[in-house]
């Protein structure tokens, strides 16, 4: 006899099922319908191509569970637990649906007994397993993440728990009731009939199963129903959302036609691209965004996950049918401000640790920027530290309004090819020091560190002296595109006239602007970070740095603009030494989690004026590793950090030196 | 209403102290990588006359800067703002202009222009700060002039201005036309233009006005100040000496002290 099961065994009126099936469908596919209409409000933009290579990331990520596997990593268990579970009994149900609707008949021996019934039968309880590891997390627990809890989220974990337990009912009554002959493939469904059969009836259970397989199939088709309106869309819409992911250059914000452009940022909803309007619908409401951002964690009023889903729900809440051609455009916005306040916009360092964490690749970094676009550039308002930055930049190409120091000031005393002075220089990199670097007071040290030990390792280096202006950095993460361009532009001219090939920029700001985004301006330069270059110095042999005793124990903080946004990690650890050749201590949060030290898209710039200090948040971390000696390597985590210390731990406070400053003391032997 | 902001052009007040040079022999300063901007408090008035335009509902304002050619920037930084029209007055047909000279042009583009209710003018200019060309500009037009004003609002036909004085704040009525001196304040913070304002005025052509356009001789324009001559032009040098006041008892290091200051001709 070959192997397999009656599929509706006891079950009479079967049409009844496919009206219930049809029925959900409709309603499933009615809720889609107006998601689609939603997205396609949004402005165009190129992401479904190509096929084959978004695709094939995309199932990587997606059936491998890497985004959730790879933090927070019993969550990520749980959820690939029924994660496997369900496409296991989708795919099962797949099979019943060619064997009895379709007649390919291909239910039956070894692969009945291996797949339909053993497999399946594991699958499903892995997703059991997985479902009631998600309520413990959720209300045993209690994840911070997770909160606040809506009655949503209960409903769908309750939902999905009663498929899974009412399946194994089922077909552990079925097995007792047909004394199944291969009921040992199926070991957890024997074992719930076994126990089931031990109190019951033979009629008793007939008529349980009868009614078990009503309430599963209603609760099902439920489900399949509810989806679209609810949290669960996620199942369909965070695939997707990973597929349609971001192919182009990290971080780098996408310019604007300023000549061309009708209006400039996004003060309504619509203005969007199609893609930002997806990104709303793939939030599955982890909160993983939230707890690793710098604003958030130092109570100010930005939370990237309540972002996501203010504008959702004011998406859902929007009429479509509205005639929006016909909207002026110069009234107010019914998004930023009443949707999306001003100073959560303001609240913002763009550090990027929101989409580094979200494991469905929704971009909240470009949404913020675009937003304020709109305020900086069409409506001019903006916080008042940031205006003097700006006035400084307009008026004098550095964001340090009040300056005292010169961008040659640093240099004295050193033998340097000075461009702006000597035009005719020969050299191989062009060292870009930065604003910072030349006009902050304790900055000038780290410069100055960086030149002395490039001439220690022979590169014939030069520096533009007065002729570099701010790359623009500070104006472009705050929505100021205008004034980045033309600050980006002159510099692109001043590049191209000094023939520069090679940048060795001396922060990470800066590198990742002319690294990353003057590309889109026509100024193409191998860039590297000053940590980069230097680690290849010291691989080459070219310095060669003693054990570093001075320093004490180490650690090193991450900038944001180097780590996550440039996956520039390694470099400036090589860079450190303690004497004792142990690799720098992490602190808690490091590498791509690391805190940003609240410095970055303006803040530097700015006064903090709610919360807590992102600073001190970040310097009580590194401070725990009981360092000596903390390592930096961006001239706004040193002031910011500095300052961090100081007024955590006082006069014990660690140094902070720049990686370029302790290899600078490591070589001077 | 009809308001008229005269600007000057500056070399930037915020250049480093140590990227500042002057030229002992013109006896002016170089202007080396400094850049050019509208005079601190020039921009205050246009501030000022922007918020009083605005809060009246209308009205007219009008830019007017004396200057070389670069100050066609500064009049356009103007226009960004919103001012509605700019006007250039050609410095480079006037070489011997003096606070004087500078007041009597003045008069005579605003004689050209459109009559003005009201006229304004920084305190002082933030590189000579002179602080005479408004009271002088008033006086050429036989005009009220009130200075050191922070706020202005229209009150009917007239003007309440709020003025600053040692003692604190004085508020003045005063009938149009008239001219005023603006002051900084909280208040009147230059506004940042918004950049689709910034790109109209980039391509904003400004008008500019010489001798023949005024109906005036260069050489009318030079004023009594013409007969004074800067002896030097220099760069005060800055030092610093410490001294320790020795003493048996405080009573005795205060009266040192005190009798030190006095020597200084500080007390």
């Amino acid at each position: 006899m070959t192997p397999t099961r009656e599929v509706y065994f006891n079950i009479k009126h079967i049409w009844v099922m496919y009206v219930l099936f049809a029925a959900s469908l409709a309603i499933f596919a009615r809720g889609w319908y107006g998601h689609w209409r939603r997205w396609r409000m949004g402005q165009p933009t190129e992401r479904t191509g190509p096929l084959g290579a978004r695709l094939g990331r995309a199932l990587r990520q997606v059936f491998s569970q890497q985004t959730l596997l790879k933090r927070y990593r019993a969550a990520g268990i749980f959820h690939a637990l029924f994660f496997w579970g369900f496409v296991v009994l989708f795919l099962a149900t797949t099979v019943v649906f060619l064997h009895e609707d379709l007649g390919i008949h291909i239910m039956q021996g070894w692969f009945y007994l291996v797949f339909q019934s053993l497999v399946v039968d594991l699958f499903g309880a892995f997703a059991i397993l997985g479902i009631v590891m998600a309520f413990g997390h959720r209300y045993l627990f209690k994840a911070k993440r997770l909160k606040p809890d809506t009655r949503d989220d209960a409903t769908i974990l309750a939902v999905i728990l009663a498929i899974l337990a009412t399946g194994f009912v089922i077909e552990g009554l079925r097995i007792e009731l047909t004394h199944d002959a291969w009921a040992a493939w199926s070991p957890v469904g024997r074992a719930v009939g076994a126990a089931l059969a031990g109190g019951l009836s033979m009629e008793a259970m007939r008529g349980l199963h009868r009614a078990v397989w009503w309430f599963h199939a209603v609760v099902v088709f439920g489900f399949i129903a509810w989806m679209p309106y609810s949290k669960l869309r996620h199942l369909m819409t965070s695939p997707a959302n990973i597929y349609l992911q971001n192919l182009g250059t990290r971080g780098a914000l996408q310019p604007l036609d300023l000549e061309k452009a009708e209006r400039l940022g996004v003060s309504r909803l619509e203005q969007f691209t199609w893609k930002d309007l997806f990104d709303l619908d793939s939030c599955t409401e982890c909160g993983r965004c939230e707890v690793n951002c710098p604003a958030h964690l130092s109570g100010k009023p930005l939370s990237p996950k309540a972002l996501i889903l203010d504008l959702q729900k004011y998406m859902h809440g929007m009429s479509i049918d509205a005639d929006r051609a016909a909207v002026d455009a110069d009234s107010p916005s019914p998004m930023v401000g009443p949707i999306i306040h001003e100073e959560t916009l303001w609240s913002c360092t763009t550090c990027r640790a929101c989409m580094e964490q979200c494991p469905v690749m929704i971009e909240q970094v470009p949404k913020i920027v675009d937003m304020r676009r709109h305020l900086v550039m069409e409506r001019a308002e903006f916080p008042d530290d940031l205006q003097a930055m700006v006035r400084s930049l307009e008026a004098r190409a550095h964001p340090y309004p009040g300056a005292q120091a010169s961008r040659t000031d640093w240099m004295a005393g050193l033998k340097l090819a000075d461009l702006a002075a000597t035009p005719d220089a020969e050299f191989e990199v062009l060292l870009w020091v930065g604003c910072a670097g030349a006009l902050n007071k304790r900055n000038q040290d780290v410069t100055r560190a960086i030149a002395q030990v490039l001439t220690r390792a022979g590169v014939k280096f030069a520096v533009l002296g007065r002729e570099e202006k701010c790359t623009g950095d500070p104006a472009r993460r705050i929505g100021y595109e205008f004034l980045f361009q033309q600050l980006a532009q002159q510099n692109i001219q001043t590049l191209d006239r000094f023939k520069v090939k090679t940048v060795v920029a001396a922060c990470p700001h800066c590198f990742h602007c002319l690294k990353n985004e003057y590309p889109q301006l026509g100024g193409n330069y191998t860039v590297l970070h000053h940590s980069e270059f230097l680690a290849k110095l010291v691989a080459e042999g070219r310095l060669k740095p003693d054990g570093g005793a001075q320093q004490g124990p180490v650690t090193y903080h991450d900038p944001c603009y180097l780590g996550r946004y440039n996956g520039v990690y390694d470099a400036p650890r090589n860079l450190l030494g303690d004497g004792q050749g142990a690799p720098p201590a992490e602190a808690e949060m490091s590498r791509a989690n690391a805190l940003c030290c609240g410095g970055g898209g303006g803040f530097s710039f700015m006064e903090e004026k709610s919360g807590t200090r992102m600073n001190q948040n970040r310097a009580k971390q590194l401070l725990a590793t009981g360092a000596e000696t903390i390592g930096v390597a961006c001239p706004f985590c040193m002031v910011m950090l500095e300052d961090g210390v100081k007024s955590v731990a006082g006069e014990k406070a660690p140094r902070v030196l720049d990686v370029a400053e302790v290899l600078e003391q490591r070589t001077r032997g | 209403m009809h308001l008229v902001v005269c600007l000057k052009q500056i070399m930037d007040p915020e250049l480093p102290p140590g990227d500042f040079r002057v030229d002992t022999q013109k006896k002016e300063a170089v202007r080396g990588s400094a850049n050019l901007v509208i005079s601190v408090f020039d921009e205050n008035a246009l501030e000022v006359a922007l918020q009083l335009r605005d809060a009246a509902g209308g009205g007219k304002i009008t830019a007017l800067c004396v200057g070389p050619e670069s100050a066609v920037d500064a009049l356009r930084k103007a226009i960004s703002m919103r001012a509605d029209e700019a006007i250039r007055v050609r410095e480079e047909e006037f070489p011997a202009l003096d606070a004087y000279g500078t007041a009597r042009l003045l008069a005579a583009a605003l004689r050209k222009l459109e009559p003005a209710d009201l006229v304004f003018c920084g305190r002082e200019a933030g590189d000579w700060h002179g602080a005479i060309v408004g009271g002088l500009l008033a006086g050429e037009l036989e005009r009220p002039f009130v200075s050191l004003v922070a706020g202005a609002k229209r009150a009917g036909d007239a003007f309440v201005l709020r003025r600053q004085t040692d003692e604190g704040w004085e508020t003045v009525e005063c009938a149009g036309p008239a001219v005023i001196s603006v002051t900084n304040d909280d208040a009147n913070q230059p506004r940042i233009p918004k950049v689709k304002d910034n790109m109209m005025a980039f391509r904003r052509q400004i008008p500019a006005w010489g001798a023949a356009e005024l109906g005036v001789q260069a050489s009318e324009m030079n004023g009594p100040n013409a007969a004074l001559e800067f002896a030097s032009l220099g760069i005060p040098k800055s030092e610093r000496q410490c001294q320790v006041i020795g003493g048996e008892s405080v009573e005795e290091k205060a009266a040192r002290l005190a009798q030190k200051l006095a020597d200084l001709h500080v007390l």
